[in-house]
This record gives structure tokens, C-alpha cells and sequence, in this order.
């Protein structure tokens, strides 16, 4: 929308990545934001942030991911994305999913301060801050039917389900499916083919 | 296309009808094809752009364009796909093929939601929504090469089918069809040939009960009802023609009975005499009716009975033939009827009785027809017309000869009205010429009176003073008295030359008439007298003129006037010497013409011929009509035009005739034609005649100085007492002086024509007063005379001039003795 910027953005991002070859992903961090209906944030100097990009991210897994029934108190119970650990988003996911829903779901964030709340979210974002307690948290939140998520590296080797990871300056993802169907969480193929052509440089 | 057959036109008209029929299958499966098949590329389309839009959601939401081109090269495997994109918001995200970049084929932004048909293409625009979210839109371009492909694919199937179903249909029609071609045909094939032949007794054959079979049916029952009426027209035409024959026939005989109408009526009209009428009646009649026996008759009414008028040629011969009277009594006739008007018509005349028909029966000529004549009302004849053979004429045939009978009927009243007409003109024509001759003759006569008196006047003393020395001086030379003789005589020629122009207007007195005439004596003194004329002056010139004389010495005399009679002799004996200037021969003949006419009754002996003959130059025609007419003369100068004219007079007063031939070149031949009747034998001369009477006191009244004195001489020679008076006033003084004196006039003569008064009126006043004395009148003409010859009451004798002693003293005797 405001040329200037999207320059700033794909100055930031990099644009030769666009003429890389069709395996490695491109993730256009201003698309992805308008694509989730972030075109009414204010303007700001500046593209949108690595965390703006990853609250839209998060927000939108709910889209492609479908929890089993008991996994909501009530059919309209609101979905929740919690944030256990330190929030690297500040205001930006409150913001996103202001007034949206998946399904009939409302979209509610939430701020989590102990392993036995872990339970009370759909989706889950494991702060990097977190790292060191990550078993427990995997622990707390198995069979719970929670989608797990977190930018820390080795995250889905240690049993989460989706790790968020920089490649070529894009945010991308990578999906642990056996953990999501243990816990009993159906992830949309169209989420995994994207997550199945992205692999972490680690 | 209308010529075609039957068979044909079935064949086309199956193989129309399912070619039409498959066209419009076809077209409908294709139609219907098309439109199925662009709605199932919609569809389809629709459908691709579903599941790429629906594929595409994840890496539209999380930016992924390798990903969503991925997808799209799905597209490489549908053909028709000819262009994909898929749009995230108004941005392309995706294409394909790789690299396109006409906007035409791929439009760098979203279009409206839909899909719709640009030019050959189907372009379709789909929104790609997640969590009820548009995420981005989805654009498809399909070629509708598919469609096309199994359009062109319908196509070539329907029209190999088609092309069987027809070929099938062909085949089906060609044997099919003659299920309803066949009969047609037949019954097409049958009518021609009925109509062909004009023969109705063909029938077509039925194959079977529907329609056809119907149609046979009555087919065959109108050739059976056309047979049928066929049969009558022929029968009704030969009626007709039969009947027109017999009407031509009658047609042709009324024709012919028409134009012999026709040939009869101009043939009559154009007649006017009876016989020749009924002569051309029945000879067309027998000719062209015809007939065996044609004949007319009159009836006659006093004698009640059928007078025959005329037979026809046949009609002749066959009378004759079989002794038919020609008169009929009408008790005897079968044609009695007709005197009533009434057509008699005898079919068979055999079964009659009388003998006439018996006679014609004989003769075969058994029909009869007796047609009246009729003439308002009243029947004057008939025709009686046979035939050969029993009821030979026909109706219209008799009708034909009424008619006729009433044209022939009117033909013969006209020719009768014509005749007498004819008659009444003639008669008119005959009185007109004499009444113009008396005419001319009394002009004539006039004339000549008038010269007559003159020279009557002059002669007077000549002949008188000559009788006077005559008589009163005996003592004359012989020489003296002869002298004296022959001037008398010349002078009483003259006389009687002069009397004779009286002689053209006036019968002679009747006593004149009355004398015996002998005409050989009369003829004899003729020849004698004339000898100058036609021996010596012709001899003079050399030219012999020989006088024959052939006298029939038995004539017996008649009575007439003998003076008369040599003068017409003289006259004819001179034309016949002038008609022969280079000589010749005049042939003087009398004979005694016995007639057996019954005449005698009137006292009529017979008729005494006088003729003259000569072989002289002749007369054409118009002048032997015109001969006998005073005044008219071929002989120019020389003739004075009287002499013939004067023989006529003198015939006509001896109730005789002229009957003149003559030829130019060939003579004429003069005949007098006197009708003798008794007579008083000639008596002499009158007793006592040629004596002196007297002497008588007489008084003699004259203008004219020479005759009073001629008078004078001649009374006072025979020893009368004479007074001369010169005037009517003195005479008549003289006369009373006279009686005063007691010695009144024993007799008075006077002249008729005086200044003053004449004769006339001189005789009527001495009558008046002395009714006694007889008055004589002298005059040189006669014409005071009444028409009849009788004396006016006032004159008691008459004296012609010049006088003669002895006439006057005959006058005397029978006034003054006898009286």
C-alpha cells in the first residue's frame, strides 16, 4: 500500500531472495501482515517487525489447525493463544487478533505465568526464555490437545510442534506432526507442505 | 418437382422429412452440446480454480508464492488452461505460465467475481477465502479448446449417423412407399388408359381397404355411373342425330317448297296473262314437287261446271292419254268442296265411284288434291294436282299448296285487274288519237271552209256566165260551146276541189252517201283520168309504168258517195305513181268479199275490195303509222299531206276500212274495204226535173256584185221576176216594200256571209214576218249547218256555191210548188 513502505521492508528482507529457486521460501513480511488484516495498523516508520511477522503467524496457525472437541470448554469458548515465558511480541499479537475469530472461536491472548496454566490455551508460544524448562512445559501440555509453538532452535526435536526460524531473512516454519496428532491436533496438509519445504540451517 | 411420379415424391418426401428431422436433432444436440459444455467448462473451471484457490490458502496466508506457483503449474496438465493467476489483494502472487506477462491474457489485477466468456476464452475470477475471509482472488483462462473438440467430435458422429438414418430411411421409403405409389399408380395407369381409349368398361384393381382401396371403389363405381351415362349420351346423340337428320330433311323440304314458292311467285308476278300464269304454276308444280298430273280450272257458273284452264307437260300427256274432258260438271267432281273454299285432298281416289276417278285410278294416280282459287271470298277455279301411289302428299305439302293456291289465286286477280286495265287503257288511248284527229281535222276544216267560201265566191260567176251563154245563146259556134263547156267543167272542178276540204271535218250530206256506187265503173274512169299522170309524164322521162287492171265483174254496187270513191281512187293511183319514180307495175283490183259473218241481220250484204297495188319504193314502219295522218307527206314539197288523210275520211264516212301493207322496197298494197248494202236502184233524175217553173217573183240578197248578177241572169233566164238587193237591210226593205205593194216575193235567197246582217239574221226577221215565204241560203261553206245535218228552223233550203241553174231550179220546184 504505502510504496515506501514495502521498500523499507524488502530492503530489510532482501530482495534478491526472489529470484532464488522455487524450494526456498519466500515469506513477504508485509503481505503476511496485510493478509492478516493488519492493514489498519497505524503507519509506522519502518516495515513490520520480526515479532509482528511471528504474532501473525501465530494467529493464523489457528486457521490450519483443527483441535479436537474437548479441546474448548464450549463449542463458543474463544480460542487462546498463550504466551508462556518472556513476551517478544509486547502489544503486537494483542493487536492482531483484536476482534477475530477461527471458526466460532473468538481469538483471545493470553499471558500464562505457570505450567499448570498451559493447559487453559490452544495454542501456546514457548519464549525462547523458556528453554531450559522446555521439557516440563512439553510435559504440562501433553495429551491437553495445546499447539505448540516457539522460535527457540531444536524446538521440535525436543518434542514441540511447530518452530518458527529465520531463512533468508524470512520467518519460516517447521512442523513435528507426530507430536500434534499424539496430542491429538489435526494440522492441514496445506500447513505442512509449507512447513515440509522449509528446513532449518542448523 | 410436380412431374415427378408418385413414387418419387413419396421418396422424397420420406427422405426430406427425416433429413429435416435429423438436422434438427442435430442441430439441437449440438446446440445443447454447446451450451452443456461450455456450462461444464464453467464448471470445470470453476471447480479448478476451487481447489487451486482452496490449495493456494495457506501460502497466500503465509506469503508462500513458490508454493502457490507450484500449484499452478498443475495447470500445465489441462491443455485449456491457457493462463492462471492468483492475486493476494490487487497484487499478482502467482502465475502461469511462468513468465507471462500479457496483460491481455493476464491482467495484472483482479477482475470482477465470475466467469464469463471473452471472444473464445472462458476467463474466470474467484475469490480464494479462508475462515470466511477473501484472502486473494484465483484467475483461470481456459481456451475452450475442449469444447470446440468434442463439438467438432459431436458433429462428425451426428452426421455419420445421419447419413446412415437417411441411407436407412432410403431404403425403407423406396419399399415402403409402394404400399400407396403402387395403387396410384395403377389407378393413374388406369385412367389413361380409359381415358386414352374412351373405353369405360376397364376397372382399376383394390389391393386393400383403406384409402386407396376406397378411392379404387369409387373410382371404378364412377367408371361404372360414366359407362352407364356413356352408353345413354351415345344412345341420346344417335336420338339426336337421328332427329336432326329427319328435321334437315323436313328443314331442307320446306326449303325446297320455299324457293318453289319463291321461283312460282316471281315467275307469276312478273306475268300478267292467265294462261302463261297457270302454264308456269303447273310446270314448276309437276317439275319440282313434283307432280304426276297438273291442271287448272275455272268454274264456270252458269254452266256449273269446272272449265279446264290450263294442264301442265304431264298433266297434257296424261289427259290425252286417258280422254279427261275438259270440262267437268261440278255434280261429277270430288272437288265440289272447293266451291265453298275448301282444300279437297282424296288419299285414295279407287274407292270413288264416279267416272272420272275411276279413270285416274287406273292411270295409279290414286291421291288427289284440289287446291281453290279464291278471290275475296268467291272461288273462281282450282287446282287439281295427282299423284302416283295412295296419301302421296304429306301434310306439310298440302299446307304448302294452300298457300300457294292463295299466291296463284292473287297472281291471277292481279293479271285480271291488269288486263282490264290494260283494255281500259287502250280504249282511252284509241279515243284520245281519234278525238286529236277530229280535232285536227275540224282545224283543218275551218281553215278550209274559209278558203272555200273565197274561192266558192269567185268561182260562182265563172261557172254561172258560162252555163248562162251556155244556155241562153244557141246560136254558139260547136267550137264556142265546147269551150264554153269545158270552162264549166274546170269551174265545177275547182268546186268540187274546194268541197273536198270540207270533207275532212264534216260528214256529206246523208243523201250524198246513198247513191249506187259501181266501183269497176269507177276504177275504169280513174285509169282514164289519171292516164297523164301515170303513163305520159313518166314516158316523158323514160320510164314505163305498166297500169294493170283485175275487175271483178260480179261486184255488186253499194252505196256511197261516187265522187267520194274516184277521188280516193285518184289519190291512191298518184301515191302509187309517185312511189314509182323508176316505173313499175300498179295492179287496180276489185273483188267481192263474201264474209260469213252474220251481219246480214244489219243489212249487210258483204264487203267490196278496192285495191292498189304497186312495186314501188314501200314504206318503213313509222310511216305507215303516221300515213294516214292529215298534213304528214314524204313527198316535200310536192305534197300537200291530204291525200291519204282524205281516203281515210272517206272510208271512215263509208263505214269502211283501210288496210295498208307495205314494206321498203317490196311496194304497197292499198286496200278499200266498202261494206255493200242494199240499195235503192239508181232512180234518175228527180220527174219533172230541169224544167222551168215559174214565173216566180223572187228576191235575191248579196254583197257580191258579180254573183247577184250570176243570179240575176240565171232566175231571170227562166222568166222570174228578180230584185237584187246588196245588203241584209235592203233586202229585207226590199221584202216589205214588196208585200205593201200586194205582190210580196214568191221566194227570197240570200247570202250567209254579209257585212251587217247576215244570211242569218236576215232569214230570221223574213221568218218572223212572213213565216210562209221560203228562204233559200247560198253559201260557200256549209259549217252553219247543225252538228246533225238538219236546217235551222229559219231556212228552208240550202245552196252551195257556185250555183247551178239546175239545183236551183229543183230548190224552187220543192219550196215554192211543193210548199
Amino acid at each position: 500500500m504505502n510504496p515506501a513502505f514495502k521498500r523499507t521492508i524488502a530492503a530489510r528482507a532482501g530482495a534478491p531472495g526472489r529470484r532464488r529457486p522455487r524450494r526456498t521460501k519466500r515469506i513477504w513480511p508485509l503481505a503476511l501482515v496485510l493478509a492478516a488484516g493488519l492493514g489498519t495498523l497505524p503507519s509506522r516508520a519502518g516495515g513490520p517487525t520480526e515479532y509482528q511477522v511471528k504474532a501473525a503467524f501465530l494467529y493464523n496457525f489457528g486457521k490450519f489447525v483443527d483441535w479436537p472437541s474437548n479441546a474448548f470448554a464450549a463449542t463458543n469458548a474463544p480460542l487462546v493463544i498463550g504466551v508462556f515465558g518472556e513476551n517478544p511480541f509486547g502489544d503486537n499479537l494483542q493487536s492482531i487478533v483484536r476482534g477475530k475469530n477461527i471458526g466460532n472461536h473468538r481469538v483471545a491472548v493470553r499471558r500464562l505465568r505457570s505450567l499448570s496454566e498451559l493447559k487453559r490455551c490452544q495454542i501456546l508460544f514457548v519464549s525462547a526464555s523458556e528453554k531450559q524448562r522446555l521439557p516440563d512445559i512439553l510435559r504440562a501440555v501433553r495429551g491437553a490437545g495445546v499447539l505448540t509453538v516457539s522460535d527457540m532452535d531444536h524446538f521440535t526435536e525436543a518434542g514441540g510442534m511447530i518452530s518458527l526460524f529465520m531463512e533468508n531473512r524470512e520467518i519460516r516454519f517447521q512442523i513435528n506432526n507426530e507430536a500434534a496428532r499424539a496430542a491429538g491436533l489435526k494440522i492441514s496438509s496445506k500447513l505442512l507442505i509449507l512447513a515440509e519445504r522449509s528446513h532449518p540451517a542448523n | 418437382m410436380r412431374a415427378l411420379s408418385i413414387r418419387h415424391k413419396l421418396l422424397w418426401i420420406t427422405l426430406a422429412s427425416t433429413a429435416t428431422a435429423l438436422v434438427l436433432v442435430a442441430a439441437a444436440i449440438l446446440t445443447y452440446e454447446f451450451f452443456a459444455s461450455r456450462h461444464a467448462v464453467r464448471e470445470d473451471v470453476s471447480a479448478l480454480a476451487q481447489i487451486i484457490g482452496d490449495q493456494s490458502t495457506a501460502a497466500l496466508t503465509f506469503d508462500d508464492k513458490g508454493t502457490a506457483e507450484e500449484n499452478l503449474q498443475a495447470f500445465s496438465r489441462q491443455g485449456h488452461i491457457t493462463a492462471a493467476a492468483i492475486y493476494k489483494g490487487n497484487e499478482l502472487f502467482a502465475r502461469y505460465p511462468d513468465g507471462l506477462t500479457n496483460t491481455a491474457v493476464l491482467p495484472a489485477r483482479p477482475g470482477w467475481a465470475g466467469a464469463r466468456f471473452e471472444g473464445n476464452a472462458l476467463v474466470l475470477f474467484q475469490p480464494i477465502k479462508l475462515e470466511k475471509e477473501t484472502i486473494g482472488t484465483v484467475y483461470l483462462r481456459s481456451d475452450l479448446g475442449g469444447v470446440r473438440a468434442r463439438l467438432w467430435q459431436d458433429a462428425w458422429i451426428l452426421g455419420l449417423f445421419s447419413a446412415a438414418a437417411l441411407a436407412a430411411a432410403w431404403l425403407l421409403a423406396s419399399r415402403l412407399q409402394r404400399v400407396i405409389s403402387r395403387p396410384i399408380s395403377h389407378l393413374a395407369q388406369t385412367a389413361a388408359i380409359v381415358s386414352a381409349g374412351q373405353n369405360y368398361s376397364i376397372r382399376a384393381r383394390k389391393e386393400s381397404a383403406d384409402e386407396l382401396g376406397r378411392l379404387i371403389d369409387g373410382f371404378n363405381e364412377m367408371l361404372g355411373k360414366i359407362q352407364e351415362r356413356d352408353a345413354a349420351l351415345q344412345r341420346a346423340k344417335e336420338e339426336l342425330e337421328r332427329r336432326v337428320e329427319e328435321r334437315t330433311r323436313d328443314l331442307r323440304q320446306q326449303f325446297d317448297r320455299i324457293s318453289l314458292l319463291n321461283r312460282i311467285t316471281y315467275a307469276v308476278a312478273a306475268r300478267q296473262d292467265l294462261d302463261s300464269i297457270f302454264r308456269i304454276v303447273l310446270e314448276e308444280l309437276e317439275e319440282r314437287l313434283p307432280l304426276d298430273y297438273g291442271s287448272a280450272y275455272a268454274f264456270d257458273a252458269p254452266a256449273d261446271a269446272f272449265r279446264l284452264l290450263r294442264r301442265g307437260a304431264k298433266g297434257g300427256a296424261l289427259a290425252e292419254a286417258l280422254h279427261i274432258p275438259e270440262t267437268v260438271p261440278v255434280e261429277q267432281s270430288i272437288f265440289r268442296p272447293c266451291l265453298q273454299g275448301a282444300m279437297v285432298y282424296e288419299p285414295d281416289v279407287s274407292r270413288l265411284e264416279t267416272p272420272m276417278a275411276k279413270k285416274v285410278a287406273e292411270a295409279g294416280l290414286l291421291s288427289s288434291l284440289g287446291a281453290p282459287l279464291m278471290v275475296e271470298g268467291e272461288m273462281f277455279g282450282l287446282l287439281a294436282l295427282l299423284r302416283r301411289g295412295r296419301d302421296a302428299f304429306t301434310a306439310p305439302e298440302r299446307d304448302f299448296i294452300r298457300g300457294l293456291s292463295a299466291h296463284v289465286a292473287m297472281a291471277v286477280h292481279q293479271a285480271q285487274l291488269y288486263q282490264g286495265l290494260q283494255k281500259a287503257y287502250n280504249n282511252l288511248r284509241q279515243t284520245q288519237h281519234v278525238i286529236m284527229r277530229q280535232e285536227r281535222l275540224k282545224a283543218l276544216g275551218q281553215m278550209a271552209s274559209g278558203i272555200a267560201h273565197d274561192i266558192n265566191n269567185t268561182l260562182s260567176p265563172i261557172v254561172g256566165f258560162a252555163e248562162l251563154i251556155e244556155r241562153g245563146e244557141p246560136g254558139l259556134s260547136p267550137e264556142a260551146r265546147r269551150h264554153l263547156r269545158r270552162i264549166k267543167t274546170a269551174g265545177e272542178d275547182i268546186a268540187q276541189i274546194v268541197s273536198r276540204l270540207r270533207e275532212f271535218y264534216r260528214p256529206r250530206d246523208r243523201h250524198e252517201l246513198h247513191a249506187p256506187v259501181n266501183l269497176n265503173q269507177i276504177a275504169a274512169q280513174v285509169v282514164e283520168l289519171t292516164r297523164p299522170r301515170w303513163r305520159d309524164i313518166p314516158q316523158s322521162r323514160g320510164v314505163m309504168v305498166e297500169m294493170r287492171l283485175d275487175l271483178d265483174t260480179q261486184l255488186p254496187e253499194l252505196a256511197g258517195s261516187e265522187t267520194e270513191v274516184r277521188e280516193a281512187l285518184t289519190n291512191l293511183i298518184l301515191n302509187a305513181v309517185d312511189a314509182l319514180p323508176d316505173g313499175g307495175e300498179i295492179t287496180l283490183r276489185t273483188r267481192e268479199l263474201n264474209s260469213d259473218l252474220p251481219e246480214a241481220k244489219r243489212g249487210l250484204l258483204g264487203h267490196a275490195l278496192l285495191e292498189v297495188a304497186d312495186t314501188g319504193v314501200g314504206m318503213d314502219a313509222e310511216t305507215r303509222k303516221h300515213c294516214l295522218e292529215p298534213f304528214f307527206s314524204t313527198k316535200g314539197a310536192r305534197g300537200t299531206g291530204l291525200g291519204l288523210a282524205m281516203v281515210y275520211g272517206v272510208m271512215e264516212r263509208h263505214g269502211g276500212r283501210i288496210d295498208i301493207a307495205s314494206e321498203p322496197g317490196r311496194g304497197t298494197r292499198v286496200q278499200l274495204i266498202f261494206p255493200v248494202r242494199a240499195v235503192a236502184p239508181s232512180s234518175g233524175a228527180a220527174p219533172g226535173a230541169d224544167e222551168k217553173i215559174g214565173p216566180l217573183r223572187l228576191l235575191c240578197i248579196d254583197d257580191e256584185p258579180l254573183l247577184r248578177e250570176l243570179l240575176m241572169d240565171m232566175l231571170a233566164s227562166d222568166g222570174h221576176r228578180v230584185e237584187l238587193t246588196g245588203g241584209g237591210q235592203a233586202g229585207l226593205d226590199a221584202f216589205r216594200a214588196a208585200r205593201r205593194r200586194g205582190e210580196p216575193f214568191h221566194a227570197v235567197l240570200t247570202d250567209l256571209g254579209m257585212p251587217y246582217l247576215d244570211g242569218h239574221a236576215v232569214a230570221k226577221i223574213l221568218k218572223r214576218e212572213s213565216p210562209e215565204t221560203p228562204v233559200i241560203m247560198l253559201t260557200g261553206w256549209g259549217d252553219f249547218l247543225k252538228q246533225d245535218g238538219a236546217l235551222p228552223g229559219h231556212i228552208d233550203g240550202i245552196l252551195s256555191k257556185p250555183p247551178h241553174i239546175r239545183e236551183i231550179r229543183d230548190m224552187l220546184r220543192r219550196l215554192v210548188l211543193n210548199g
